[in-house]
C-alpha cells in the first residue's frame, strides 16, 4: 500500500522596480523605501494574471475533488508569506478560495520562512526563527490551520536545517530525494535525519513530480501525452509507505496551460488513482507520523533547484554572494530601526532577487531566464544591488 | 574568392574578416585564390591553401574608412568608383588568365559586387556574396547609386551570407531580398591573440570607446554618457581610440560637457596596441547607432573587458553576458558604466563568462559555416 502524498508550493515573488545609479545619486527616490523597490503595478497585473490562469480555477477543481471524493482525495499546500501579502493587497477571492480549501479538514498548510528567505544560512540564527514564527502565525490566523510539517525556502534541506526545525516544534521536513542523500535507498518512505531525535523527512520523488511540472506539456517526451489513468499505473507500481509528489502550484494552467490538457488531467486524478485498491491519498502531517524506515543524513545542503540540486541557483557566482552578504550586513541596523525599513529589509530577502542572478548555462539557464522579468543576470544583479547600495544609505551608511 | 581590405591595410572589420576566413578555410582544405587590389603594403598569405594575387597596378585602393567616412554623398571621390570598376574589370582578366577551373565565387560587399557579378557570368559559376555593411547602415544619407549595386548583388548572388540576423532583416527589408537565399553566419575572434584583462592597480578607472569617429559608431553618446558619469565618479578616465571625421566635434563636445581633462583622444593605434588597451580597460562600450556585426566587441569579450553594446548591434544577437543598451538612452548607458565601475563583483563574473563565450567563437566555425553555404551553392 503505498499513500500518494501530494504538496503543492505556491509564491509568487514581489518584483523590484528599475533603480538605476543616475535615479539614485539624484535624489530621485520616493521616502518610503517599499514604494521605492517594489513595482506594485507590474506585481498586480502578474498574480491577476496568474490567478485568472491558475489559482482560481485550479482551487475550484480541487474543491470539487475533495467533495466529491469524500475526503479520501487530500493533499497540501505550502504559501510563501509573500504570496499571502499579495493576497491581501491584490487578491481577496485567491486567499478565500483557499480558504475554503481549508475548511474542508483536507488539506494541509505547510510552515517556512515568511519571506521565502535564505536566512538559514544567516549567521545569527534568530532571523531565520523570526521568519519562520511570523509565517506560523499568519497560516493560524488567516486559514485556521496550525502547520506541523516544514518547508524550507526552495526545499533547502540539511541535518542542520532539520534539528532547527525540530526545536521550533514541527514534525516533518520536506527533502529533495536526490541519489547522494538516498544512497541507493527508495525515496517513499519516511526517514529520520541525522542529528535529530524526532523529526521526519519527506523526501521528494523527483521522477515522478517532474513528470507532471516540468514533462507533461513536452511532445518530445516519449510518454506524452500523459493521462491520469497511465500516471496511477505508475505510482500503484511503486514500493514504499508513500509517494512524494511535490510541485509548484503554476503547474496548472501557468507553466503548462489550460489547453495541454492539465486540467483535465487533474480532474481525473484522484478517481484514477483510487481506482487502485493498493493507493491512496494523505497530507503531509498524516504521512510525518509514521514511523521511520532509515535515517538520512545530509550534512550538506540540498535543494529542488536546477541539475545540481544545491544552493548554486541562488548562491553560485561572485554577484550572489556580494548581494547575500550585503543583505545580511544590514541586519543590525534593519532591526534596530524596525518599522517599514524592517519590513523593507525582510521583503528584499526573498530568494528571488538573487535566482534571477544565476549565470548558469545550458537547460537551467533557460528555466532561470524563464522565471525572470531581467533580459540577463547582470540588469538583475545591477538592479538588486542599486536598491541594496540606496537602503543601506537609508540605514544610515551601515 | 574577391576581396579589398587586406592585412597589413586594415581600416575595418572586412579586412579581419577576410584574412581570418581565408585561413580558416585553408586549414580545413579548401583552396583559395583571393584577388586583390594592389596594395601598397604586400599582403601575406596565411596559408599554402590561400594564394593571393593583386590585380591592377596603379589602381588606388580607397580603403573602407575613406569611402564611408563622410555624411554627404559628395564626399565619395571618383577616384574610389573608378577603382571599383577597374578592379572589377582586372580582376576579371586575371581570373581568365588564371587558367584555372573554380568551383564558386565568393565576394565581399559592395566594393566587390561587380567583380563578382562579371566573374559569375564569365565563369558560368555560382556567387556567394558575404555582406558585411550595407550603406543604410554607413551613411544617413545613403548614396543611391552604392545600395542599387548592393541591391543587384543580393538579387544575383546564388547566397548571400549576412554577418547578423540585423543584417539579414536590412537586406529583406531594404533590398527585398529573398530570406530563402540568405545564410547568417557570424564572425569569429582568435582567442590566442587576446591578452586576459590584467587586473593591475591604477588610481583611475577606464572606460574605452574604440571605433571609427563616425556618426555610425555613437562616440557622441559616449561622451554624453561620460559626462553623465563623471558628476558621480570623479575617478573615471575616458579613452576614444580611433580616428575619423568627426574627431574636430568630439574635442569640441568634450569641451562643451566640461569633461575635456577626463577624455583622451587617443587617434588610431596599431593591431598589438589595441590589444593591450583593450586588456587595461575597465568596461568597453559600443555605442553604435547601427552596426551590422561589430567585431570590436568580441576583441573585447576575448580580453576579458566588460562590455556593454549597443542593442541595435548584430554581435549582440550572440553577446550573451554583456549589458545591453539602447545607443540612444544615455542615461542608461551612463547607469551600467557607473555600475561596473562600483560593482566589481559583477565584473568579474561578465568577464569570465564573456571569454567563454569568446572561445566557442573561434574562425573555424565561422569557416566551417561557409563551407555548408558552399556546399549548397553546388548542390552537395
Amino acid at each position: 500500500m503505498a499513500s500518494i502524498c501530494m504538496y503543492f508550493q505556491v509564491h509568487q515573488p514581489l518584483r523590484l522596480r528599475k533603480v538605476s545609479l543616475l535615479n539614485m545619486y539624484s535624489g530621485q527616490m520616493p521616502s518610503s523605501p517599499k514604494d521605492a523597490y517594489f513595482n506594485r503595478e507590474l506585481n498586480e497585473q502578474i498574480f491577476r494574471k496568474v490567478a485568472a490562469k491558475c489559482y482560481l480555477p485550479t482551487n475550484e477543481l480541487l474543491l470539487k475533488l475533495i467533495e466529491e471524493h469524500n475526503g479520501d482525495f487530500r493533499f497540501s499546500f505550502s504559501l510563501t508569506g509573500v504570496f499571502l501579502e499579495q493576497c491581501e493587497m491584490f487578491g481577496k477571492d485567491v486567499l478565500e478560495s483557499f480558504r475554503r480549501l481549508a475548511d474542508t479538514g483536507r488539506v494541509d498548510f505547510l510552515a517556512e520562512t515568511y519571506y521565502h528567505s535564505l536566512s538559514s544560512f544567516y549567521r545569527d540564527g534568530s532571523e531565520f526563527d523570526a521568519q519562520v514564527a511570523m509565517h506560523h502565525e499568519a497560516i493560524r490566523s488567516l486559514l485556521g490551520v496550525t502547520p506541523s510539517v516544514f518547508r524550507n525556502t526552495e526545499s533547502i534541506f540539511s541535518n542542520e536545517i532539520a534539528a532547527r526545525a525540530e526545536k521550533l516544534g514541527y514534525s516533518g521536513i520536506i527533502a529533495e530525494g536526490i541519489e547522494h542523500t538516498l544512497g541507493g535507498r527508495s525515496p517513499n518512505y519516511v526517514y529520520n535525519v541525522q542529528g535529530c531525535e524526532k523529526i521526519k523527512v519527506l523526501m521528494r520523488n523527483y521522477n515522478l513530480s517532474d513528470d507532471i511540472g516540468y514533462r507533461f506539456s513536452s511532445r518530445s517526451w516519449k510518454e506524452w501525452p500523459l493521462t491520469a489513468e497511465k500516471y496511477a499505473g505508475w505510482l500503484s507500481k511503486c514500493d514504499g509507505q508513500c509517494v512524494n509528489v511535490f510541485m509548484d502550484f503554476e503547474t496548472f494552467g501557468e507553466h503548462h496551460w489550460s489547453d495541454t490538457g492539465i486540467f483535465s488531467f487533474l480532474r481525473h486524478l484522484p478517481a484514477a488513482c483510487l481506482a487502485h485498491p493498493n493507493l491512496n491519498f494523505r497530507m503531509a502531517r498524516e504521512v510525518a507520523s509514521w514511523d521511520a524506515r532509515g535515517t538520512m543524513d545530509a550534512p550538506y545542503p540540498t535543494s529542488w533547484a536546477d541539475m545540481e540540486r544545491d544552493l548554486s541557483a541562488w548562491l553560485g557566482n561572485d554577484m550572489q554572494h556580494a548581494c547575500f552578504q550585503e543583505m545580511e550586513s544590514l541586519g543590525v541596523a534593519a532591526r534596530r530601526q524596525g518599522g517599514e525599513h524592517l519590513e523593507a529589509w525582510r521583503l528584499l530577502q526573498s530568494s528571488d532577487h538573487l535566482y534571477y542572478l544565476c549565470t548558469k548555462s545550458l537547460s537551467d539557464g533557460d528555466v532561470h531566464k524563464y522565471f525572470s522579468h531581467y533580459a540577463n543576470p547582470y540588469e538583475g544583479f545591477i538592479n538588486y544591488m542599486n536598491i541594496i547600495q540606496d537602503f543601506k544609505s537609508r540605514l544610515g551608511g551601515v | 574568392m574577391l576581396g579589398w581590405e587586406f592585412p597589413p591595410a586594415i581600416t575595418g572589420g572586412l579586412g579581419v574578416h577576410c584574412f581570418e576566413l581565408v585561413s580558416s578555410l585553408g586549414e580545413l582544405g579548401i583552396k583559395i585564390d583571393l584577388y586583390l587590389p594592389l596594395q601598397k603594403s604586400a599582403p601575406v598569405s596565411p596559408h599554402p591553401n590561400v594564394k593571393i594575387i593583386q590585380v591592377g597596378g596603379g589602381v588606388n585602393v580607397g580603403a573602407y574608412g575613406h569611402a564611408s567616412g563622410g555624411f554627404a554623398s559628395d564626399n565619395y571621390s571618383r577616384d574610389l568608383i573608378g577603382a571599383i570598376e577597374d578592379f572589377a574589370r582586372l580582376s576579371l582578366s586575371a581570373l581568365k588568365a588564371s587558367g584555372t577551373r573554380y568551383d564558386l565565387v565568393h565576394c565581399h560587399d559592395w566594393l566587390t559586387i561587380s567583380a563578382g557579378i562579371m566573374a559569375q557570368r564569365a565563369l558560368g559559376i555560382p556567387l556567394v556574396l558575404t555582406m558585411h555593411s550595407t550603406e543604410y547602415d554607413r551613411n544617413p544619407v545613403p548614396w543611391s547609386w552604392i545600395s542599387g549595386i548592393e541591391s543587384l548583388g543580393v538579387k544575383t548572388a546564388d547566397r548571400t551570407i549576412a554577418v547578423s540576423g540585423k543584417m539579414k532583416g536590412m537586406l529583406v527589408e531594404k533590398f527585398h531580398a529573398d530570406d530563402g537565399r540568405i545564410r547568417v553566419v557570424y564572425n569569429g575572434i582568435d582567442i590566442a591573440k587576446y591578452r586576459r584583462k590584467d587586473s593591475g592597480i591604477r588610481k583611475e578607472k577606464l572606460v574605452l570607446f574604440l571605433g571609427r569617429l563616425t556618426h555610425q559608431k555613437g562616440p557622441e553618446q559616449f561622451l554624453r554618457a561620460a559626462e553623465k558619469v563623471h558628476q558621480y565618479d570623479r575617478n573615471a578616465r575616458f579613452l576614444v581610440v580611433g580616428e575619423g571625421g568627426l574627431l574636430p566635434r568630439l574635442i569640441s563636445l568634450s569641451i562643451e560637457l566640461g569633461i575635456a581633462d577626463r577624455v583622451s583622444f587617443w587617434g588610431f593605434v596599431p593591431e598589438n596596441e589595441k590589444r593591450s588597451i583593450y586588456s587595461m580597460c575597465d568596461v568597453y562600450v559600443m555605442p553604435s547607432v547601427s552596426e551590422p556585426f561589430g567585431i570590436s566587441a568580441l576583441e573585447a569579450m576575448a580580453s576579458g573587458t566588460p562590455c556593454i553594446i549597443s542593442k541595435n548591434s548584430g554581435v549582440s544577437e550572440i553577446a550573451r553576458n554583456c549589458l545591453l543598451v539602447d545607443f540612444w538612452d544615455i542615461d542608461e548607458m551612463a547607469s551600467q558604466i557607473l555600475a561596473l565601475l562600483r560593482y566589481p563583483a559583477m565584473s568579474r563574473v561578465m568577464s569570465a563568462h564573456e571569454m567563454k563565450d569568446a572561445a566557442r567563437l573561434g574562425w573555424q566555425e565561422t569557416a566551417r559555416k561557409t563551407i555548408g553555404v558552399y556546399n549548397e551553392v553546388l548542390g552537395k
